[in-house]
């Protein structure tokens, strides 16, 4: 018996649901390919690595946030640090330049100012009681998380309401785009942010060496074969990082913009929205260029779309090739209200604070704007303020 | 049959292929709609849906 059947028969794979999962993914591969064109090709294979990283590193914001203030445990929170780091060094040099399919690579920038400072709040605390943040609803959810399709549901009606309020909420004062590309050379960005991103690392480390415990790393030996842990799982933190942050520069170089995610749940909502009779088209948001564009042609056309829901498919093959297993629902009503407002928060925060901690934070920082790290510090108060509340919803 | 489904729509992943479904449902009408709809000439389709200056979660 060869040694990768041995491995097959050793594992817990869910053997149907994995076919399910591949099959759906292969034609909707030569569907796109075949109708649209290699781009879309691309960007839905890019979607499917990043689900499939996420779920085999368990690499989430919220968890590791939670971890730290808990626990102060820290090696989640640096593993998110590396990651960014890593991407900055090839994002922030090529923003200008034409991409592989011949548009102009563009950064993920924000204004600073009360709508984002308010909106990256409200997605901390939200994140918090919705169990996930932008790429953790869609990876859990993928992965056989009920909870987290009530939290998909208020995420994307709380992204339709940002979408109609978002005008107002521009009207409040604001520096506007602040992009350090403006200030300084590219080197010096890299050096100035790489500093910065240690600094808040070893802040980790200082308060996780304060409670007297061994350091948390991102990377540790395991005697199980490398085929074996890339296959079934339970990737060192280290390998996630690296790989999210290579993904996130070919998403660059293909779709033209960085990594985001909650763009589309504006989309998918306006798009039902629109369905049962409500004219988004005349609200202010969806009157951008854009946004426009991308309301009027299929989800399909839409980049952003396009990797979500690969994202989906990576998560639910990783987590069937994993062995997780397909339990009972068991919900009580006190986490589906939490999953219900946490939704509605990150949804709506998320318009105001121009993205999750993908788009704002994790791509914002990697292409040097500074609203990048306005929504670290208060998203990060907004996941204070959820870990506490979390007790009165049962979580 | 009812009592069958039921049953299987207790179960956490079943849940999630019925929504992974319904979503491909969803964007198969989508693409539809966009297909008999917009008449889309050839200079626009082949265009690049990516404008310049332009991104998703920016500004």
């Amino acid at each position: 018996m060869s040694h990768f059947k041995k491995i097959l028969l050793k594992s817990k794979i869910d053997l149907p649901m994995l076919l399910i999962g591949i099959s759906i993914l292969f034609f909707a591969l030569i569907f796109l390919l075949i109708n649209y064109s290699l781009k879309h090709f691309l960007l839905l294979s890019i979607g499917w690595g990043f689900g499939f990283i996420l779920f085999h590193s368990a690499f989430g914001f919220t968890g590791s946030w939670r971890n730290f203030i808990n626990e102060r445990k820290g090696n989640g929170i640096r593993s998110q640090l590396l990651a960014i780091g890593l991407a900055m060094l090839l994002i922030i040099p090529f923003i200008g330049n034409e991409s592989f399919f011949g548009s102009t690579m563009v950064g993920a920038f924000g204004p600073v100012g009360i709508s984002v400072i308010t909106g990256s709040f409200l997605f901390g605390l939200g994140m918090q009681l919705g169990g996930g943040c932008g790429s953790g609803t869609l990876y859990t959810l993928g992965a056989g998380n009920t909870r987290m399709l009530i939290t998909l549901i208020f995420f994307i009606l709380g992204s339709l309401l940002g979408t109609l309020h978002l005008s107002w909420w521009l009207s409040l004062p604001s520096f506007g785009v602040v992009s350090l590309s403006h200030y300084m050379n590219t080197l010096s960005i890299l050096i100035f942010q790489g500093i910065l991103l240690s600094i808040i690392a070893m802040v980790t480390i200082y308060y996780e060496r304060k409670g007297e415990k061994n350091i948390s790393t991102i990377y540790s030996k395991t005697s199980t074969s490398f085929f074996k842990v890339l296959v079934f799982g339970n990737w060192p933190l280290l390998w996630g990082s690296i790989a999210i942050a290579m993904l996130s520069i070919a998403t660059l170089f293909i779709a033209g913009h960085p990594w985001s995610i909650t763009f589309a749940f504006g989309l998918w909502g306006a798009k039902i929205a629109s369905q049962i009779g409500i004219d988004v088209s005349q609200w202010e948001y969806w009157k951008g260029s854009y946004q426009s564009h991308a309301l009027q042609r299929s989800i399909l056309n839409d980049s952003v779309s396009l990797t979500n829901i690969g994202l989906l498919l990576g998560a639910f093959i990783a987590s069937n090739l994993s062995g997780k297993s397909n339990s009972k629902i068991n919900i009580s009503l006190l986490p589906i209200f939490a999953a219900i407002l946490g939704g509605i928060l990150m949804g709506y925060g998320a318009r105001l604070a121009f993205g999750c901690s993908i788009g704002a934070l994790f791509s914002g920082i990697a292409s040097g704007s500074i609203h990048g790290w306005v929504w670290l510090g208060f998203a990060f108060a907004g996941s204070y303020c959820g870990i506490k509340l979390r007790p009165y919803f049962g979580l | 049959m009812i009592l069958f489904l039921f049953k299987k729509l207790k179960r956490e992943k079943n849940i999630t292929l019925l929504f992974l479904i319904l979503l491909f449902v969803l964007i198969a009408l989508d693409h539809i709609k966009e297909k008999n709809y917009i008449n889309i000439n050839l200079e626009e389709k082949n265009h690049n849906e990516h404008q310049e200056g332009d991104s998703p979660c920016g500004m």
